[in-house]
Order: structure tokens, then C-alpha cells, then sequence
């Protein structure tokens, strides 16, 4: 199962799916609002995760 | 000598402080990012400074942008800005306009060598970094909230670009005002910032990563980050400087506030109008009635829950 790591609630979950797409759907997270990172290199929605793979998402900041 | 101890550190160098002394530098904002920014070249001795702020300081500023006073509310920040800047070092050439950017007049304000982003809302930075692509003049995009921030330098054709990294955002996110913000952020923020621009100014290599850094948490990530085969600006497939976007209404960061452009007025005539119904004041720069703040190239900055009841403030007391 891949680990999620939400950056914002600085919180780790483990999840069943291994499309980025439905990872962020089961969490409700709009994908425009977050970046994702797997092993510190930035991926996209459509990215497909390994078992063991363990990504970060972040929120895209714009205040200023 | 003014600028000893940046010369003796060996990486800047006599050679790197004579480019710093001849370079200009274009900042978009000038809010805590911006100010803290702007402070920090002056005082290394940038050439000249070109600053664009649309705001006026607010008492709620205070907390974080270390420009302004108590006795600058009400004031245009980028004209206050220029002012206690010339103080700090007055070598430093200052161009300032309390203007907001779009894409009309973006070509008229954003000039080379470099850009710095302290705006507070992505449309704008889409915009920047079309116009920035096209014009290939680099800018480092930077953003904070709450006690985070992120920040990226842009190189056009060398490096990717915003919408390399982002895709087009179709809902608000989070600002300022809502989330809040810890002050230590800004500064944090902004010396990464500035400290990028000295390394392109003198020709060092900027970082090639996204940084995302949180001063609570004591945590500074690298992000490797990619040049996008479909990305649309990389492929000169521009829709914010041709207008097929616009940035004409849109939610401010750190002030509860939407921003509609109309068409130009005249203060003094609108004033007129309003006074029958409510307390206006007038002064130099703009209007300010009920949660309307209005200026005369067009703007209104309304304090509204959601974007329509802005437009409906708009409508209801501008009457466009």
C-alpha cells in the first residue's frame, strides 16, 4: 500500500489506490490546489504508484 | 566602505558587487514579501529598483511588512516605499507606481534584468510568467502563508516554468487572511529571494529545485522539478497576456477582498454620489466607502464574503 503524506496536516495514511488521480479523490483534494512529490521529484495526477512507494502532497501557496 | 563586507565575502567579490550596482531589478508586490525583499537589495546596492504595488497599507500590514508605519495607513505602499527606501541608501535609484498590473500594461512596468514575484494571487503570476517567457527576462516566483512558503527562479527556455508546475487553478486557495500567517515566514522567504537574485545578478548558478520551507517546522524541501512536454507557455500558447484570461476580478490575499476593474472614474464625481448615502472619505489616492475602496484608474477593492457579493457592491454602488 502506497503512504501518503499530507504535508499541510503533517499527518502520513496509507491508501489502497495506486492511481495518483483516485488518491486525491478519495481524500477530496482538488488537484489544481496541491503539488505532488515522490521521492523529492514532482509528479503528476496521472502518475501511477508502486506498493511501496511513498509520495508527499503539498498545497501550492500563493499568498504574498 | 558602504559595501566592504559583501565584497570581502568571496563569492561576491569586487566583480559581483559591480553588477549588483548596475542592475535593475523589477518587483511586483509589495507586501511582506516584497518590502522585506526591496530592503534587502537596497541595502546590498542594487542599481535601481522598479516597484509596483496596486494596494494602499492597511493597519492589519503592520504585523509583517516591515516598510510601513503607523503613520503610512492609508498611504500607497509602493510610494511609501520608495521613499523610506531612498532613505536607507540613496545610490539605490527608485522607480515607483501604485498601479496595477494587468495584461495592457504589463509591458510598461516589467522591464530587465530580472523580476521578482511577491504578488499575492496566482493570476497575476500566470501572467508574469507568460509575459516573463516571452520577453525571456527571469523573475523567482515566491508565496507564503500561514509559516510556509515556496519559491522557484525562472529562467525562460533553461529552466521550467510556472505552468510546468501548477496547473491552471480552478478554485481560490487559501489566503492570508483566512489561514493566517506567522511573521518569521516573510523575512525567511524573502531572503531566499533576494539571495537568488544576487547569485543571477553576478552570474552564479539559481537553484534548480522548488523549495518549499516552513519556519515552524524548522524544514526547508528541495523539489526536483521538470520542463513539461504539453506545458502551455513553454510552447508559446499564451491566453493571460492576450487577455483570453484576465485578471480583472480576483480574491486578494490577506484582506478578505475581491478587486474589480471597471472603467476609469472620477473621484471627486463618485464621491458625490456616495456621500448622499453614507460617510465618505477622499484623499489623494482614492475613495473609500463602506467596504468599497475605490481608485480612479478603475479599481475597486471590495471586502465581500464570496466573489458575487463583490460584484453586487460593485453594481450596486459604481453602477457598471
Amino acid at each position: 500500500m502506497p503512504a501518503v503524506y499530507l504535508e499541510r496536516e503533517d499527518k502520513m495514511i496509507k491508501v489502497n489506490e495506486l492511481n495518483v488521480k483516485d488518491i486525491l479523490k478519495k481524500l477530496n483534494i482538488n488537484p489544481t490546489t496541491v503539488i505532488i512529490a515522490r521521492n523529492n521529484e514532482l509528479i503528476t495526477e496521472d502518475a501511477v504508484l508502486s506498493e511501496n512507494d511513498k509520495i508527499k502532497i503539498l498545497p501550492v501557496i500563493s499568498g504574498g | 566602505m558602504r559595501y566592504s563586507r559583501q565584497i570581502v565575502f568571496e563569492k561576491i567579490g569586487v566583480e559581483g558587487q559591480e553588477k549588483i550596482n548596475g542592475t535593475n531589478v523589477t518587483i511586483l508586490g509589495l507586501g511582506a514579501i516584497g518590502s522585506k525583499s526591496a530592503e534587502l537589495l537596497t541595502r546590498a546596492g542594487i542599481g535601481s529598483l522598479t516597484l509596483i504595488d496596486r494596494d494602499i497599507v492597511e493597519e492589519s500590514n503592520l504585523q509583517r511588512q516591515s516598510l510601513f508605519t503607523e503613520e503610512d495607513i492609508n498611504q500607497p505602499k509602493a510610494l511609501v516605499a520608495k521613499a523610506r527606501l531612498e532613505k536607507i541608501n540613496s545610490n539605490t535609484k527608485i522607480r515607483a507606481f501604485f498601479k496595477d498590473i494587468n495584461n495592457k500594461n504589463i509591458e510598461d512596468y516589467v522591464r530587465p534584468a530580472m523580476a521578482l514575484d511577491c504578488t499575492d494571487n496566482m493570476q497575476t503570476r500566470f501572467l508574469l510568467n507568460e509575459f516573463c517567457f516571452k520577453e525571456k527576462i527571469p523573475w523567482i516566483y515566491t508565496a507564503i502563508i500561514e509559516s510556509t512558503g515556496m519559491l522557484f527562479s525562472i529562467m525562460p527556455e533553461k529552466t521550467p516554468c510556472l505552468t510546468c508546475i501548477f496547473n491552471e487553478i480552478n478554485q481560490p486557495l487559501d489566503s492570508c487572511d483566512v489561514s493566517g500567517i506567522i511573521n518569521t515566514i516573510a523575512p525567511l522567504a524573502s531572503s531566499i529571494q533576494a539571495t537568488e537574485a544576487i547569485k543571477y545578478i553576478i552570474n552564479k548558478p539559481t537553484t534548480k529545485e522548488l523549495l518549499y520551507f516552513d519556519v515552524w517546522k524548522n524544514k526547508i524541501e528541495k523539489i526536483k522539478v521538470k520542463k513539461q512536454i504539453g506545458c502551455p507557455t513553454c510552447n508559446s500558447r499564451f491566453s493571460y497576456i492576450n487577455g483570453k484570461k484576465t485578471n480583472d476580478a480576483i480574491k486578494l490575499c490577506g484582506t478578505n477582498s475581491y478587486q474589480i476593474q471597471g472603467p476609469k472614474l472620477k473621484l471627486k464625481e463618485v464621491a458625490g454620489k456616495l456621500e448622499k448615502i453614507d460617510k465618505v472619505i477622499l484623499n489623494d489616492y482614492c475613495l473609500i466607502f463602506k467596504d468599497l475602496t475605490i481608485f480612479s484608474d478603475g479599481r475597486v477593492l471590495i471586502k465581500a464574503p464570496n466573489d458575487k457579493q463583490a460584484r453586487s457592491a460593485y453594481t450596486k454602488y459604481i453602477g457598471y
